[in-house]
């Protein structure tokens, strides 16, 4: 899913949403949550880091990398998350 | 491939990468005995000197284990996540994995030589065999910061001048124990 504007590279937000059942549309100004703001590669590391109970070890056996790499990696991600969080609260302030 | 040579951290820490560096330190040390090689420094290596055979073991894990507590000290410092003292001194042993090959290299004959009693003249096989441990140095000194970098997630500037200040210290500490080491023994 894109989360940038191919045109101007602000942040997508999404403006309807679809019943497939009974084709209802619900339209607005909806913010993504947070974790779709994450990339793809992101998002999969933190499925496979919850289908593992949150074990570091697991998961690094799981990817093949060694335990500081993905502890490493998973660092990045609470900034990143943080960081959105943030921005998020900056915007609702606004 | 490149990724296995430069920074094999990736993918090997804690007590994996210490149990193959250590039995590829030990092997150098091993070999070491033969022609009196020793790695008695963080990144040292000389050649000459006779010793009891455990003193070239001896040496070696010292430079090791004092360089891993040092970069140790420096990670719960500067570092914002949790690091492990096994991830530490694992991937530090397994950096020291290129200085076999001068161990290896120390069995060629034109390797052994000595100096002249006044000093004044160096042998010519004596340059040769500096210049050859350079490319090794530098590739295991290129290990022990990937190393830290990856065991104690720290990078760029703070990184750098970091293991430069550890890496002196830890070379003046090490030699100070080695040299202690070598009075008691």
């Amino acid at each position: 899913m894109p989360l940038l504007c191919p045109s101007c590279n602000n942040k997508l937000m999404v403006q309807s949403l679809i019943c497939e059942n009974c084709k209802t549309s619900v339209a607005g100004s909806f913010s993504l949550p947070v974790l779709a703001n994450l990339s793809n590669e992101d998002q999969q590391f933190i499925i496979d880091f919850v289908k593992t109970s949150g074990s570091l070890k697991d998961m690094a056996g799981k990817l093949g990398l060694s335990y500081p790499t993905v502890r490493n990696k998973l660092d990045e991600l609470i900034q990143k998350i943080n960081n959105i969080q943030e921005e998020k609260t900056q915007t609702n302030k606004k | 491939m490149k990724t296995w040579i430069y920074n094999p951290f990736t993918y090997l820490a804690g007590l994996k990468a210490l149990l193959i560096g250590l039995i590829i330190v030990c092997l150098s040390a091993f070999l070491g005995t033969f022609n009196n090689v020793h790695f008695d420094g963080v990144i040292d290596m000389h050649m000459g000197t006779p010793a009891p055979a455990s003193f070239f073991y001896l040496e070696t894990l010292i430079s090791i284990l004092v360089m891993s507590v040092c970069l140790f000290i420096s990670g719960l410092i500067l570092s914002k996540s949790k690091i492990r003292i096994i991830d530490v001194i694992g991937t530090q042993t397994l950096s020291k994995a290129p200085m076999i090959v001068l161990a290896i290299i120390a069995f060629i004959p034109y390797f052994h030589f000595s100096f002249s009693p006044d000093m004044k003249t160096i042998p010519v096989n004596a340059i040769v065999i500096a210049l050859l441990c350079i490319p090794f140095t530098i590739w295991s000194v290129i290990l022990m910061y990937n190393a830290y970098s990856v065991s104690c997630n720290i990078s760029g500037n703070k990184a750098i001048i970091s293991f430069i200040v550890v890496l002196i210290i830890s070379e003046i500490l090490s030699k100070l124990l080695i040299v202690s080491l070598l009075k008691y023994l």
